[in-house]
Order: C-alpha cells, then structure tokens, then sequence
C-alpha cells in the first residue's frame, strides 16, 4: 500500500497504473439520496406510460404492490433482511476504500454452503440453522480472500477481481450441484429440499418474514457501534479515507484492508445463507434475482450508514415486491427494478446534483 | 493437422469480438476516461444489430445500428460522467446494470419475447469462403468459413495500430491521460478528448456487439455477452493500453475461450467447471500484471530520488 496517494497519474482517472484504492465514495447527504429516489421513481412512471397498456392500474401495481396484504407485507420483509444484510457487507466495504462488486459471487458460494449444512448436518433445527449462517459467512470470506491477497500482495485493482469471481463463484456453485449435491427428483439443478424445522423462523406465515430481520437489525447496530465507537472501527475508516496518511499514523493499513474486506464477504455470503434458509429453503440456480448488486445500491442510497441502509433495503424491497405484483397483474416486466438500480446509482454518486443543494 | 486448423479457427472467432472492443478502447483507458461499461454497451448493440437487421432484411444496417447503439451508449455514459460528475467507474457499472434491465425491458415489452428473442428467417452476415486459401494445411480450415466481420475486425487492427497510433489524436489522448494540465495549459480540451475516446470505444463495442449476434446463430437473450465486454476491457488493462500487447493478451483469452468450447465437444471436462476457466485466466492475467508493476516500479527512480549530480569544474 506504500506510496499509493503518490503514485497516482495526475489524470487519477486510468484504472491501468498503481490504481488500486483510487474510487473514494463520499457519502452525500439525505436529501441527495430522496432526489435521486425521486428522480428515479419519475423514469419508472413515465417507462411504464410508455410501456404498459393500462398505465393507470401498472403504476397503482408498482406503487401499492407491496402494502396489499399480510403475505405481500412479509414477502417485503423477507427481501429486506436478504438486501440489508448484503448492502451492509457493501456499506462496510465501500467505507474502507475497497470497491466490492462481488457480492453475488459471495451470496451464492454462502447460501450453498448454508444449504449443505442444513441439509445434512445433525442435530436441534435452530443449532442447525445458526451453523448453517456461520458456514455461509465463511464462504462468503473464503470467496473474497483471493481478491483480497491479490489487492494487498500485488495491489491488483479489486474491482475486476471480484467481479471475475462473480463468474466463477456461478460456474463453480453450478457444478458442484450438479455433479454432487442434485437432488435427483427434481427437474432444474437444484439440492434437496431443506427440513422444515432448520427454516429461519416465520413469524408471519404462510410469507416468508422471518427472524433474519432481527440478525440485520443486531448487525447494523453492532456496525454503527464498531464504525463510531471503537478504536479499530476508526482506524478502519480512516485507512478507507486515507490510505497513505493512515499508514502514516501507525494504523496497519493492509491489516484493516483484509479485514474490512473479509468482513465485507463474510455479510454477504450470510445474506445468501439468510436468503436460502429464510426465503427459498433450497439451493436452486437463479435463487437470488441479483441480491447482491441490488444490495450495492440499497447501500449508496443508504449513504453507507447502517441505519442509512436497514431504512434503504425496507424501501427498495417495497419496489421489488411493487415490480413483482406489477409484472402479473400488467404488461410492465419486472426489469423495471434492475432500470431503476442502474439510475439510483447514477444519480446518488453525482457530485453535481450534490452542488446544486448545497 | 485439421485439429489445429479447427481449433485455430475456433480461437479466430473468439478472439473477433474480444479484439475489437479491447483495441477501440485503448484509447480510452489512455486518456484516463476508464471505460468499464464495455460489456453493457456490447449487450445493447448486440440487441440492437439483431433487430435492425430483421427489421431491414440487411446484417449491414445491423451492423451500423450495432455501431451507432454503441457510440449513443458511450455519449451518454459520457453526459453522466462529465456532465453530472459521477465517477466514471461508478457510472460505468452502473451502465452495465442499466443495460441488463433495459435489453429485458426492450426483449418483453417491444420485442414481445419472453426470454429470448431468436426472430424466424433473419439474414446474417456472409461466410467468405477464401479460394485462395484452399488446400493450404492449416490457414486453409483456420479461415474457412469465418464471418465477413472477421475480416473487417483484421482490417480496423491494422488500421488502429498501424495509422490512428502515430496520428496526433493518438499524441493528444496521451497528453490528456498522462499530463492533464499540461495538456490543458496548450488548449486541448480535455472533455471533448476524452467524449471522443469514449465513442470509439463504443463504436468497438458496437462491432463486438453485432460479431455476436450476426456471425453465427442470430438469437438475443440478456445473458448473452456472459462478461464478455469485462473480459476484454481486462485484456485492455493487460495489454497495457498498447496495440501490440492488446492484441496479444486477447489472443490468449480467446486461446481459453476456444480451449473452453473445444474441450466441451470432447466431454473431457464438466462442461459448468469449464465455464468458469476464462474468468480464472483473467485473474492470473491481472495478478502477472500487478506482479510486473511492483517489479517495475521497484527499479524505477521516481522524479524526486535522482537528482543529477554537476560537479563544477576546476
């Protein structure tokens, strides 16, 4: 990590030289995050005028879609618990100056582990369970620990790495289903059903609203302590906002670089854990419709703040499950959600929008 | 002998498309305006070659559309990054979810397919048969039945690297990624540089975008480019932005990419372990890049360490 604030082209855009650790994201402002909401939701209604044939009932649909009844309310939960616990992993990892666009990766190699061990692992359901979350953090680490190395040994740029094992952690999860954990009655490439009783606890069934929310909630209250009110917390942060005067300081930079980056994997392979044992209760290919980049957005739209972020996967879950009722019930595809990320993201990270309030 | 000639033409249409789209953006990685939405732009050219060649009945004009859908792509990218200051990396990533959701939005709800949109009776773009290649050992099965584009890909490689290089736009794209405010202080406008690297870029995207829609099978689905744009921006990177090393790191992805087809048609391998292989090959390219870096900067004196020693006389 030495010298890296000196070695930087003065350009400071070129990903090709020494540019590991170059993106800084500065959190903007609340208000910067409700106009590019705002802004946003606006591209969504006027696609959908363009697009749907009854614009009226579509946009009701996409809006409403998510208060219409007790199963919708917790099938929003569900989703919530699923993109917090992931944008909490982005949160941590975009605070230390490590731009993580794995979190795909990670969520799937962590909820096949979950599935593993809560297929097979004896004992009491709620033990199993807990094991099965454990197991799904440490895939989840275990899947960034190359990047990571990589950035700190080599000061490859991390942002390709992850992404690359995005792919591999998709090839690898396939086959290993494939060839050794297939259930064989089943007609898509998927494991065997997990028991009823190592499911995370439904407190609204028949929806899938479970105790994982209570994990987020403890998680993002334990990060909020962590960040603000300890010492390693601060040492992190300020390694992410300066690598080189942290050095500087004393702080071991590379040490709170692998850290924040193991922790950062272990979130959100757990929220694939919490996603296979709270929402599918089976390991099947395509069981998360994108969890983890959406969880890059919900955590930018959260301002990287803990509380920020359990507020922000409440609000875009309600969008998904809009999306969801709106694709059966008018002609408007759930793609919508992934227009809408792509925007969100565009719109929170501009420094001109954040002139323009100031 | 025909094995290798199979196989070398096998690597020769894997490499088009990764070739391409990593030579045209050289010159946006050179002049510091990062292009990292490659593979967004790729998806939606691809989408937009195939339907403007079934809507006209002529590949050619799919072939422009995928062009132009590739620079309106970059342009935009372009607005967003130096119009409303985002990051350019951040933005580009965000392009590349952008597109996903779009080519879906466009397959459902303007195309009418579900998931898949493979239109009945659409005209691709010629096989050329090389007479003169006939009975030659192993040129004569590498180039047999190859896509015109094939030859339109060789055709802009030798260009770029052999003309556009030595041209003072080359100078200038250098001059802004490597000294921004000299470059300045002599009036070269950067923003404009940099919109007009980003639009080749796109317009090598578009080209890629199109090599896999009208080359072989005409179908669109958005899965379609499985990382492909990502993969040749890392040959990019590796190749260090220079035509020679581009060109040589594409060629050995498209070697695993071939490699990975081959072995597929053989059954050797587990066909899903295989799919994983090229993005294993890009991390080592990257990791041998940082390797040679460190190495590198380890020998280099940097501006402030050296300072030449006069010695005055007498």
């Amino acid at each position: 990590m030495k010298d890296v604030a000196t070695r930087r082209r003065p350009g400071g855009f070129g990903l090709m030289d020494g540019a590991a650790g170059a993106i800084r994201i500065v959190p903007l402002g609340v208000r910067q995050s409700a106009v590019a909401l705002a802004l946003g939701l606006a591209v969504c209604l006027i696609i959908i005028f363009v697009v749907a044939e009854s614009p009226w009932d579509a946009s009701i649909a996409f809006v409403t879609g998510a208060f219409d009844s007790a199963y919708a309310i917790g099938t929003t939960i569900a989703i919530a618990t699923v993109l917090g616990v992931t944008a909490l992993g982005s949160a941590v990892g975009f605070r230390a100056g490590v731009f993580n666009i794995g979190p795909e990766g990670q969520l799937l190699v962590g909820g096949l582990a979950a599935a593993l061990v809560a297929i097979d692992a004896p004992g009491p359901g709620w033990f199993v369970a807990a094991l099965a979350l454990a197991a799904s953090a440490m895939a989840g680490a275990l899947w960034i620990a190359v990047p990571a190395l990589l950035r700190v040994t080599l000061r490859c740029n991390e942002l390709l790495t992850t992404l690359m094992m995005n792919y591999v952690a998709a090839a690898v999860t396939l086959f290993l289903v494939n060839s050794y954990f297939r259930n064989p009655d089943a007609g898509a490439i998927e494991t065997l059903p997990i028991a009823p009783d190592r499911w995370l606890f439904r407190w609204l069934a028949p929806s899938n609203a479970n105790v994982g929310i209570l994990i987020l909630i403890a998680l993002a209250a334990a990060i909020w302590f962590w960040l603000g009110h300890t010492k390693s917390g601060m040492r992190m942060e300020a390694m992410g906002l300066q690598p080189a005067f942290a050095q500087y300081l004393g702080i071991r930079s590379d040490l709170y670089l692998v850290g924040a980056m193991l922790g950062s994997g272990a979130l959100s392979g757990l929220a694939g854990g919490v996603a296979i044992l709270g929402i599918s209760h089976v390991f099947q290919d395509g069981f998360s419709p994108q969890y983890g980049f959406l969880g890059l957005t919900v955590a930018l739209i959260g301002r990287l703040h803990p509380f920020g972020v359990v507020a922000a996967s409440l609000l875009y879950a309600t969008l998904i499950t809009g999306a969801t009722a709106m694709q059966t019930m008018a002609d408007v595809p759930f793609a919508l959600v992934y227009i809408l990320q792509g925007i969100l993201i565009l719109l929170v990270t501009s420094q001109r929008i954040a002139k323009v309030q100031r | 002998m025909t094995a290798i000639g199979d196989f070398l033409g096998l690597a020769l249409s894997s490499l088009t498309p990764i070739l391409i789209a990593a030579l045209a953006s050289k010159y946006a990685e050179r002049s510091g305006a990062t292009n990292i939405a490659i593979d967004g732009m790729m998806l939606l050219s691809a989408l937009a070659a195939l339907s403007f060649a079934y809507a006209t009945g002529n590949p050619w004009v799919g072939l422009l559309a995928a062009i132009g859908a590739g620079v309106i792509c970059a342009l935009l990218l372009a607005l967003v990054a130096f119009g409303l200051q985002s990051n350019l990396i951040i933005a580009g990533i965000a392009f590349n979810l952008l597109a996903v959701g779009l080519s879906f939005l466009i397959l459902q709800s303007v195309l009418g397919a579900a998931g898949n949109f493979s239109p009945f009776g659409v005209t691709l773009l010629p096989r050329i048969e090389p007479a003169w290649l006939e009975g030659v050992p192993v040129l004569g099965e590498m180039f047999r039945r190859q896509s015109a584009l094939v030859y339109v890909v060789i055709g802009v490689t030798l260009a770029i690297s052999l003309v556009v290089d030595r041209s003072a736009f080359a100078v200038r794209v250098r001059a802004v990624g490597e000294a921004e405010e000299a470059a300045e202080a002599v009036g070269v406008r950067i923003w404009l540089i940099r919109t007009v690297a980003l639009a080749i870029s796109g317009a090598g995207a578009g080209v890629a975008g199109a090599y896999l829609t009208l080359s072989s099978v005409g179908s669109f689905n958005p899965g379609l480019t499985g990382g492909l744009g990502f993969i040749a921006f890392s040959a990019a990177i590796f190749g260090r932005a220079t035509s020679p090393g581009i060109i040589l790191a594409s060629m050995l992805f498209a070697t695993f990419g071939a490699l990975v087809i081959y072995l597929q048609g053989m059954g050797l391998f587990n066909y899903q372990l295989l799919q994983g292989l090229p993005y294993i090959t890009t991390i080592l390219a990257l990791a041998s890049h940082g390797f040679h870096r460190l190495r590198r900067e380890r020998f280099e004196t940097t501006e402030t360490t050296s300072m030449p020693v006069i010695v005055p006389r007498g």
